[in-house]
C-alpha cells in the first residue's frame, strides 16, 4: 500500500551493545573538546581523532579483514555513526572514505588498490574527497566538463572541480570526469582515483565560506597525469557508479543530525524552568527527531538487505534537511541572546552562530532539495 | 509485514473500496447510518480485533489494528469502528460484559453516576458508552453505561461525523481492574494517527492522479516542476507520518501489560504515540494545503471527493490531543530530565 519501502527496523542486540562502548570512547576522547566545536559535527576535521577511531576498528568496520576491516555488521556501523554525530565528534577527515570512497574501491578498484589503500583508510590515515561538482556543473552533474585523455604516460586530466570538501587535507580525490564526448551527456563519464600527493598539474585552493571557514576547495587540473589503473571501474560507466555512490551519501544519519548539538544545548539551557511554549517547541523537535531516526534506521535495513534505497533516501534526506535547517531559527526564537562568536560569547551563542550560518548548506550539499524532490517526483510516477 | 497483517490489510481495503462510495459518504453526512457496512464490519471481526477468542475476538495485536485504522481513514469510513475497537478492549481488560454493536467511546474522564457525556462519536447509535474515571480517587476505572441513551443531542464535527452529547441517568457498571488514567487519550491519539495516516495516503494518491490527468498550458500539470516539487513535499509528509504512526502501533503491540502511560518509561508506548500525534498533526496542516492547491478550484467543491479526507484530517487532529499538547508533554519529560536527555531517550526506543 505504501509508496515507500520504509519498514520499521530494529537494531540487533550486538549493535546496541556497541553503543555503550562508543559513548565511553567519546566521553574519554572528547572530554576537553570545546562544546561549541561540536556544532561542526561531520564538517569538523581532526586527523588525530580519526586515527584513534581507526585504532578502535570503527573505520571501514564492515569491510573484509584482508583489507583492514573488521567484518562487523552494517547495523554496528550505523550505531557508531549516529553516536559520533550526536556527540558532534570531529569525524570529517575519515567520513567520506568510510562512507563512499572505500565501498566504491571495494566494488570497482583493482586488487592492488584495495590492498594498498583500504587498510590505510581503516587506520584513519587515508582521507578522501569527492570530485563531482564543477563551476558549471552543480545540480546538473552530468554536464561535467573536466576531461581525462589517455596518453603514453597515463591519463591526462584537465578541468576544475569545485566545492570539494576537505580537499586540502585529503590524500585522494575520486573524480567524475569525461573520457569521451558522447551524444548523451550521461554517457562517456568515468571515475578516477586521483592521488593528491603534490604532483604537478593539481592546484588546491581553499574557498572561504560565509562563516569564515575554509573547508571546501577549488581543485584545478592542468595536464595532471595519473596512472592507467587510476580509472575506477569501466570507462564510460561513471554515471551509474556515481548514482550508486550517492545512495550511500544520502542515506546516512548525518542528514538530520547536523543540529543535534544545538538541540541538546538548547534543552540544557532552558532546563526545568522552561515555560509551556519552550516545552512544546522542544517536544515538537523531539517528535520529528525520533521519527527521522526511525526512517534512517529503515534505510539502514534496506542497505543491509542489499536493496537500493535511492528513493527512500531522497525522501528522508529532504525531510531531514528541512528539520535541521529549521532548528537554528527555532532556537533563536526561544532565546533572547544573539548569535555570537566574539570574545565573551557562551557555548550556546557560538553553536547558534555556527549553525545559523551553515544552515543554508544543509539543503545544498549531497544533492539540493530540488534535485531530491525531483527524484521523489519520479518515484511518484510524475516524470 | 506479517502474513496475518497483510491479509487484514487486503481484507479491509477490499471491504471498504467495494462497499462505500461517494454517495454513501454524502448520505452518512445527512445522518443515514450505513447499516449494511456496519454489519459487514462486525461480521469481519474488526470491532473485536484485539479481543481474545472467548470473547469473539481475533486475538490480533495493535499492528493489525494499524492496518484497520489506516484503511478506515483512507476511505473516510463514517462509523465508530476505532472507537468500538478501543472500547471492547477496555471492557475486556476490566472484565465487563462486551455488548455487540457500535460502542460510544467517552473521550474525557467521567464519573460512575448520572452525567452528561460530551462529543461522543455516534452517541445516538451506541449500545453502550465506555470511558475512564479520573476523579483523583478511583483513577483509571473502566465504566460502562448502557445505551443508546434516550436523551441525545445531536452534534457533529466539521466532517459531519456524529459527535453527540449524551445524557446518562443511570449508574455505570464498573470494571474490576483499573488501567492507566490516560489510556483513552493515549490510545485514542494512536487510533486517530492511524486514520490520519490513511487519509494522508488518500490525498497523496488523489493529488498525483489529478496532476497526471488535468491538462493546462497544453500538458498535464504534473509535468510542471513546481507541481512535482509540491507533490514531493506532500509525499514526504505522508512518509514521515506513516513511519511515526507505524512505530507507535508497534510500541503499543509490545507494551508491558501494566504500562502506566508515562513518556519514556520502558515498555510504555506513550513516547511513540506522542511523537506520532505530533508528526501526523503537523502533516495534517501541510498535507491538505498542498493537496488542495494542486487540485485547484474543483477540489474546493463539494462535488469533488477530496474534502472527505481533508475535513477529517482537520477534525481528527484536534481530538485526543493536538500536536501542540503532545509536544508539550514530550517537552516536559525532556526538560524535567525524566528521561536522561534527548539523545539517550531517542536511542533507547
Amino acid at each position: 500500500m505504501s509508496r515507500f519501502r520504509l519498514d520499521p527496523c530494529r537494531l540487533p542486540p550486538e549493535a546496541e551493545s556497541l553503543r555503550g562502548e562508543v559513548r565511553e570512547f567519546l566521553a574519554k576522547e572528547l572530554g576537553d573538546f570545546p562544546t561549541w566545536k561540536r556544532a561542526y559535527t561531520w564538517m569538523g576535521s581532526d586527523a588525530a581523532f580519526s586515527r584513534k577511531v581507526g585504532e578502535r576498528g570503527w573505520i571501514g568496520m564492515t569491510w573484509p579483514e584482508k583489507y583492514g576491516g573488521r567484518e562487523r555488521s552494517s547495523f554496528e556501523r550505523y550505531v557508531v555513526l549516529e553516536e559520533m554525530l550526536a556527540a558532534g565528534a570531529p569525524v570529517a577527515a575519515h567520513w567520506i572514505a568510510d562512507r563512499q570512497s572505500g565501498p566504491l574501491l571495494m566494488k570497482y578498484g583493482t586488487e592492488e588498490q584495495r590492498h594498498d589503500i583500504l587498510p590505510r583508510i581503516c587506520r584513519g590515515e587515508a582521507f578522501f574527497c569527492i570530485g563531482m561538482s564543477e563551476p558549471d556543473s552543480g545540480s546538473d552533474l552530468a554536464s561535467v566538463r573536466t576531461r581525462a585523455d589517455q596518453t603514453a604516460n597515463g591519463w591526462c586530466i584537465n578541468g576544475t572541480k569545485l566545492w570539494t570538501s576537505g580537499a586540502a587535507q585529503c590524500h585522494y580525490m575520486i573524480a567524475l570526469v569525461r573520457t569521451t564526448v558522447a551524444e548523451k551527456k550521461h554517457q562517456g563519464l568515468s571515475q578516477f582515483l586521483v592521488p593528491l600527493d603534490g604532483r604537478d598539474g593539481i592546484t588546491i585552493r581553499p574557498i572561504r565560506d560565509l562563516a569564515g571557514n575554509d573547508h571546501f576547495c577549488e581543485v584545478t587540473f592542468e595536464d595532471a597525469i595519473v596512472d592507467d589503473d587510476a580509472l575506477i571501474g569501466d570507462e564510460g560507466a561513471g554515471w551509474s557508479q556515481v548514482m550508486a555512490e550517492l545512495a550511500y551519501e544520502r542515506s546516512g544519519p548525518e542528514r538530520y543530525l547536523s543540529c543535534q548539538p544545538l538541540l541538546a544545548e538548547l534543552a540544557r539551557h532552558l532546563g526545568a524552568q522552561a515555560g509551556p511554549r519552550e516545552r512544546a517547541t522542544i517536544g515538537r523537535q523531539v517528535a520529528h527527531l525520533a521519527t527521522l531516526r526511525q526512517m534512517t534506521l529503515s534505510l539502514a535495513g534496506l542497505l543491509d538487505r542489499g536493496e537500493n534505497p535511492a528513493l527512500e533516501a531522497a525522501v528522508t534526506k529532504d525531510l531531514g534537511g528541512v528539520f535541521e535547517q529549521d532548528l537554528p531559527g527555532i532556537a533563536q526564537s526561544l532565546l533572547s541572546d544573539e548569535p555570537r562568536t566574539d570574545d565573551g560569547a557562551d557555548d550556546l551563542q557560538q553553536i547558534l552562530a555556527h549553525l545559523m550560518q551553515n544552515a543554508p548548506s544543509f539543503s545544498l550539499r549531497g544533492g539540493t532539495r530540488e534535485v531530491l524532490r525531483g527524484i521523489i517526483a519520479r518515484g511518484l510516477g510524475l516524470r | 509485514m506479517s502474513e496475518a497483517r497483510s491479509m487484514i490489510a487486503d481484507t479491509v481495503e477490499r471491504l471498504f473500496s467495494e462497499s462505500l462510495d461517494q454517495e454513501d459518504l454524502a448520505r452518512a453526512e445527512n445522518g443515514v447510518w450505513p447499516t449494511a457496512l456496519w454489519h459487514a464490519i462486525e461480521e469481519t471481526g474488526l470491532t473485536r480485533a484485539l479481543l481474545r477468542p472467548e470473547h469473539g475476538g481475533a486475538d490480533g495485536d495493535w499492528l493489525d489494528v494499524f492496518e484497520i485504522a489506516r484503511a478506515l481513514g483512507r476511505h473516510s469510513v463514517p462509523l465508530p469502528v476505532v472507537e468500538t475497537i478501543l472500547a471492547t478492549w477496555l471492557l475486556e481488560r476490566a472484565e465487563l460484559d462486551i455488548p455487540d454493536g457500535p460502542l460510544g467511546l467517552v473521550p474525557h474522564p467521567t464519573t460512575t453516576t448520572a452525567t452528561r457525556l460530551q462529543r461522543i462519536p455516534w452517541g445516538r447509535a451506541a449500545r453502550a458508552y465506555v470511558g475512564l474515571t479520573n476523579d483523583g480517587r478511583t483513577d483509571g476505572q473502566v465504566v460502562c453505561f448502557s445505551g443508546p441513551s434516550p436523551d441525545v443531542a445531536a452534534g457533529c464535527n466539521i466532517a459531519l461525523d456524529a459527535r453527540d452529547t449524551v445524557t446518562i441517568r443511570e449508574t455505570a457498571a464498573v470494571g474490576t481492574t483499573t488501567v492507566a488514567p490516560n489510556t483513552v487519550r493515549l490510545y485514542g491519539a494512536l487510533l486517530r494517527s492511524g486514520q490520519m495516516t490513511g487519509a494522508l495516503e488518500r490525498i497523496l494518491d488523489q493529488s498525483v492522479q489529478y496532476a497526471t490527468e488535468r491538462v493546462q498550458f497544453g500538458r498535464p500539470i504534473g509535468n510542471f516542476q513546481i507541481i512535482q516539487q509540491e507533490l514531493a513535499r506532500l509525499a514526504g509528509q505522508v512518509a514521515e507520518a506513516t513511519t511515526a504512526t507505524e512505530i507507535a502501533f508497534r510500541a503499543a503491540a509490545e507494551a508491558r501489560p501494566n504500562a502506566t502511560g508515562e513518556i519514556g518509561a520502558e515498555g510504555d508506548p506513550a513516547f511513540e504515540i506522542a511523537c506520532a500525534k505530533v508528526v501526523v498533526g503537523d502533516a495534517a496542516e501541510l498535507g491538505p494545503r498542498i493537496a488542495h492547491q494542486v487540485h485547484g478550484a474543483i477540489g474546493f467543491t463539494y462535488e469533488h471527493s477530496l474534502h472527505f479526507s481533508t475535513r477529517r484530517l482537520w477534525a481528527w487532529r484536534a481530538e485526543f490531543g493536538l500536536a501542540e499538547e503532545w509536544a508539550a508533554d514530550l517537552g516536559t519529560a525532556v526538560q524535567h530530565d525524566l528521561v536522561g536527555g534527548i539523545w539517550p531517550l531517542v536511542t533507547s526506543r
